[in-house]
């Protein structure tokens, strides 16, 4: 595992000090690789696509454009990427927009640098971390939701029942014990509702450019 | 004398003859379905006291005021009782008789099925369907104030008015008699002028052509004279002016000049004191001299120069009681022959009326009384008056004049004759009055024609006996002065009906008060008078709308439009014909209300509210803005407490931390060269610095706006259990509302929470033993409930209520649900583990929200 090709990350931090021992702790480890350091969401909107990461740490509270906005910009590029903000402030509803926008994962500062490290490699292996805070809010979302034609719209049985443990505070590996399934169908079942907690908020962001509703 | 014994035995010998026809003693009229009778059979008939003359059909009672009848309340009705009458005509019957009535004069009126029979001087007079009245039966009588006979038959109503004058007819079959000139001698011998007809003599109604000479029989004879000699003059109009003498001698009278009209129309005679005869012809004045031969009078008046001959149409001569000839002329004024020899005239500019003079009367007291046809002028010595038809007289067009036996001026006109009292001039001239009272005879007083004669010259007459004779269009009237009732007592009147926005208004007398909106008024009135109802007269007044009274009219209603609101008073006063004005009534008022919004009640009203409400607003203003300030400085409180709050958390919590962090620091320094306590020294800064990092987190998070919401609380609650709980180990099991309600936390109760929820679980980690974690969260309207259940040892009996636990954390945990007014409740469950319940109440007001902000 180690021997593989390292894990190319970009961190997108408006603090110099911060985005260098973020990028210190990142080149410490083999797995992983900095591949870009952008003090801003418009630089690293200019320089992600000209040298895509796997792995973009994004910090949310950006000066000019939000990092929930460059999340949402930068999902849309044709690149394949994963993106982890990284808050101070464990604030439910901002970060439950940028995973609606598009990241996968969140990180509360101040990180120690193998919970980094392992978040890295978590968000790169395509596990998603998911609290019962954001479970409860993607399933309000989807019930607001009317029903739709589109698959993408709901949520599949098991996938709802999978945010309902969550929502009940049940760890991934307790939800597996639960559900009679392994730790990774759980992690798909949560990857999943990411991607159609994506597509939903994409389809809402044209919905509000169109001046239309669909809540 | 012999004169008057002659015409009463005329008269007598009229009605002596056997039975005669009522019509000859009475005008009639009928009024029946088509006149607004409900029902043609009446029943009875009675004037009432009030004037009106009350009708019963058989449903119905009838109110009669001589135009209209009006339906009354129906009530029974009973039938007048029959009388018993004896020596009743031939054809009428005992069993016949319908109806009696008895006048006061002893007069008896009956009534049978067949038709009126009235006893009267021994005499029957009866109506009867031969008379081309129909139908005559009667059902009953009545009479009336006027002395007008009513009856009820079953063909209507009937109205016997009595002929107040006899008309002399020539007997010949002519369709009209327009008496030109009238002598007579005795009631059989008659010498009169018809239009067309010669000179008739004889008795009335068996007059025959009188031969005159070669005078042509289809003349017109339009004066006569019968001379002290006994000669008769006859004046005729072309055909001179012809003589016969006493012996029956006939011949016309020659004129001293020939040629020209002069002398051929003669249009009056006149034969002085003296015997000598004046001659008013169409062409001057004329005499007939010693030598008996027709003479111009030439005369020199006023600025002529010299003796002229004004040869103007002569309508009237006179000789007054000095002996002076007034002559009056059509254009040339009125000419006065005094008797020594001085001649006057008068012209318009001496006081004569503008038109041309028909007619002159020197009266019994000297005044001399000028008919012109522009109204009579009076003239007693030099005063100078006039009247006219705005002072009661029936026309301006004065053809007749003459002074009855009791000195009433009697005046021939185009429209009738009229009798006045000569006080009622005196006060129309002391300006007591501008109408003068009079009693007026046309056809209702039974003339065939109301039109009299008099401008070619004929006249009317007194008899010895003090009867009138007045030419007229159709026969002569003659009229009996003392027969003639005076003027009529003025009509009463009433106001029968009040109409607003065309509704009949429910009044029976008294004020009425219209109802709200209505501004339209009809007021009807009415005089119950019966012999020429056509002829009352109206006025009225509304006072607080009409400045005067009305002018006089016959309408018997008024309208009213658009009155303003307020208070009327209506009067109204009526005149028969005859009478004089009545006494106004007594006036009604009329009440017209205002609309609400102009009643003074609402404009006083709306002012106060106005007023009320400007003030209300000011007060509420200002209340308002107290209460702000009472609210910002409330809120100021709030602030200030929130503030010391957070300053008393960041010092202690960042505060301590930090000094901690820096104490560190220095002994890592001086460890350097100790790797093991360096690394202990590092780790305790990181630790340090997380949880300050973490309590920064919390502070930030409760103090944020944004998360003043229930929802925000709960993910942070959650989030914090899941990952503390994680962090130690232990299952975590929530259990919260899934769509929780979007009320309001202030910053402090999230805190205070927050902190307490923390407390707890940190309690249970630290103390309980536990492997899992139960917190749910329930909401009961506005009560919030966390409860956190762990599956450890419990509690031991002396940390529940121990001084010891209770110093560390359950004070702690008290003081801050104090501070949020909330409950807090730790107990053992069955079965092992324990739970400890935190609730509260999320207040409602606003403070609640604002204190945050």
């Amino acid at each position: 595992m180690k021997k593989e090709m390292p894990i190319t990350v970009a961190i997108v931090e408006d603090d110099p000090e911060v985005r260098g021992t973020l990028a210190n702790i990142i080149e410490r480890d083999d797995g992983c690789h900095c591949v870009g350091e952008y003090g801003s969401a418009e630089a690293a909107l200019v320089g992600i696509p000209q040298q895509p990461p796997r792995v973009v740490l994004m910090d949310i509270d950006l000066p000019g454009m939000s990092g929930v906005e460059c999340v949402r910009r930068l999902c849309e590029q044709p690149v394949q990427l994963q993106v982890l903000m990284l808050t101070v402030y464990k604030d439910a509803d901002s970060i439950f927009d940028a995973l609606s926008a598009g990241a996968v994962g969140y990180l509360v500062k101040p990180v120690r640098a193998a919970q980094l490290i392992d978040a890295i490699h978590d968000v790169y292996g395509g596990g998603a971390p998911m609290t019962s805070g954001i479970a409860r809010k993607v399933v309000q979302l989807f019930q607001k939701s009317r029903p739709s034609a589109q698959e993408v719209d709901t949520l599949s049985p098991r996938e709802q029942e999978v945010l309902d443990f969550l929502a009940q505070g049940y760890l991934y590996k307790e939800i597996a014990d639960r559900t009679g399934s392994s730790y990774a169908t759980v992690r798909t079942h949560i990857e999943r509702i990411y991607h159609k907690l994506h597509v939903r908020s994409r389809a809402q962001a044209v919905a509000r450019y169109f001046g239309q509703k669909t809540l | 004398m012999s004169l008057v014994i002659r015409l009463f035995a005329l008269l007598f010998a009229v009605t002596a003859a056997a039975e005669t026809s009522l019509l000859s003693n009475f005008t009639i009229r009928r009024w029946g379905v088509e006149d607004g009778l409900p029902e043609s059979r009446v029943v009875a008939v009675e004037q009432g006291g009030d004037g009106y003359l009350w009708c019963a059909t058989p449903n119905y009672l009838l109110r009669f005021d001589g135009v209209q009848f009006t339906k009354m309340p129906a009530r029974q009705l009973t039938q007048p009782p029959r009388a018993a009458v004896t020596n009743l005509p031939t054809e009428v019957t005992a069993d016949s008789v319908t109806a009696t009535m008895t006048e006061a004069d002893g007069t008896l009126w009956v009534g049978t099925m067949h038709g009126v029979y009235r006893w009267q001087a021994g005499a029957w007079s009866d109506l009867t369907p031969r008379d081309g009245v129909f139908p005559c039966d009667a059902r009953c009588f009545a009479l009336d104030r006027e002395n007008n006979v009513w009856i009820g038959t079953s063909g209507g109503l009937l109205r016997l008015r009595r002929k107040r004058v006899t008309t002399l007819r020539s007997g010949l079959s002519v369709s009209s008699e327009s008496v030109t000139a009238l002598v007579a001698d005795s009631p059989s011998s008659f010498h009169v002028g018809l239009a067309g007809l010669g000179l008739l003599a004889g008795a009335p109604g068996a007059l025959r052509p009188a031969q005159v000479g070669t005078l042509r029989a289809d003349t017109t004879v339009s004066s006569l004279l019968r001379g002290g000699d006994g000669t008769l003059w006859i004046g005729t109009q072309g055909d001179g002016l012809w003589r016969r003498r006493p012996d029956g001698d006939v011949s016309l009278v020659r004129l001293k000049e020939r040629g020209g009209m002069m002398g051929r129309g003669i249009s009056a005679l006149l034969e002085d004191r003296n015997g000598r005869l004046w001659v008013g012809t169409w062409r001057g004045l004329m005499q007939v001299n010693d030598a008996g031969a027709l003479v111009p009078v030439s005369y020199r008046v006023g600025e002529m120069k010299s003796a002229e001959k004004p040869l103007d149409m002569v309508h009237s001569l006179l000789e007054d009681r000095t002996g002076a000839v007034w002559v009056a002329y059509q254009d040339f004024g009125l000419v006065c022959f005094r008797p020594e020899n001085r001649v006057e005239r008068f012209q318009q500019k001496d006081g004569l009326p503008d038109g041309a003079i028909l007619v002159l009367h020197e009266d019994s007291a000297g005044v001399l009384w000028i008919g012109t046809t522009r109204g009579l002028a009076r003239w007693r010595g030099t005063e100078r008056h006039r009247f006219t038809t705005a002072n009661g007289l029936a026309d301006d067009v004065i053809l007749q004049i003459l002074e009855d036996d009791a000195g009433d001026l009697w005046i021939g006109t185009r429209r009738g004759l009229m009798r006045v009292r000569k006080s009622e001039f005196e006060e129309i001239i002391a300006g007591r009055k501008t109408v003068m009272a009079a009693r007026q005879l046309g056809l209702e007083a039974g003339m065939a024609d109301e039109e009299c004669t008099g401008r070619l010259g004929a006249r009317a007459a007194k008899t010895v006996c003090g009867r009138l004779w007045f030419p007229t269009m159709d026969g002569i009237v003659v009229v009996d002065p003392k027969k003639i009732p005076g003027p009529p007592d003025p009509p009463r009147v009433y106001v029968e009906e009040i109409h607003a926005n065309d509704g009949l208004m429910p009044w029976r007398g008294g004020d009425l008060r219209l109802p709200m909106g209505m501004r339209e008024v009809e007021i009807f009135f009415t005089a119950p008078v019966f012999t020429a109802p056509e002829r009352a007269h109206f006025k009225f007044q509304l006072e607080g709308h009409d400045t005067d009274w009305s002018r006089a009219s016959t309408d018997r209603s008024v309208r009213y439009s658009r009155l303003a609101a307020g208070t009327y008073r209506f009067r109204v006063m009526a005149r028969d014909r005859d009478s004089a004005w009545s006494e106004p009534t007594p006036p009604l008022t009329l009440i017209v209300p205002p609309f609400f919004w102009e009643t003074a009640w609402f404009i006083w009203v709306a002012t106060i509210t106005t007023l009320a409400l400007v003030i209300v607003i000011v007060r509420l203003y200002y209340r308002r803005r107290g209460m702000r300030e009472l609210l910002a400085l409330e809120h100021a409180n709030v602030l200030e407490r929130e503030r010391a709050r957070i300053a008393r958390d960041i010092h202690d919590e960042v505060g301590a931390g930090l000094t901690e962090v820096a104490m560190l620091s220095e002994l890592a320094h001086q460890d350097e060269a100790h790797p093991v306590q360096l690394r202990e020294h590092l780790d305790g800064i990181f630790r340090r610095a997380h949880a300050m990092i973490q309590s920064l987190n919390e502070i930030v998070w409760a103090i944020n706006p944004v998360n003043d919401t229930l929802e925000s609380l709960l993910s942070y609650i959650a989030d914090f259990a899941q990952e503390f709980l994680g962090a130690a180990n232990l299952a975590c099991r929530l259990e919260l509302p899934p769509d929780p309600p979007p009320l309001a936390i202030s910053s402090g109760m999230r805190h205070h929470l927050c902190l307490a929820v923390k407390e707890v679980l940190h309690n249970t980690v630290k103390h309980a033993g536990a492997t899992e974690v139960h917190l749910s969260v329930t909401l009961a309207g506005r009560e919030l409930t966390l409860a956190i259940r762990d599956n450890g040892r419990g509690f031991p009996a002396e940390a529940v209520s121990g001084p010891e636990a209770g110093r560390d954390g359950l004070t702690n945990l008290r003081a801050r649900l104090l501070e949020v007014r909330g409950r807090l409740l730790q107990e053992n469950v069955p079965g092992g583990g324990s739970r400890t319940v935190l609730s509260v109440a999320i207040p409602t007001d606003a403070t609640g929200m604002e204190d945050a902000r």
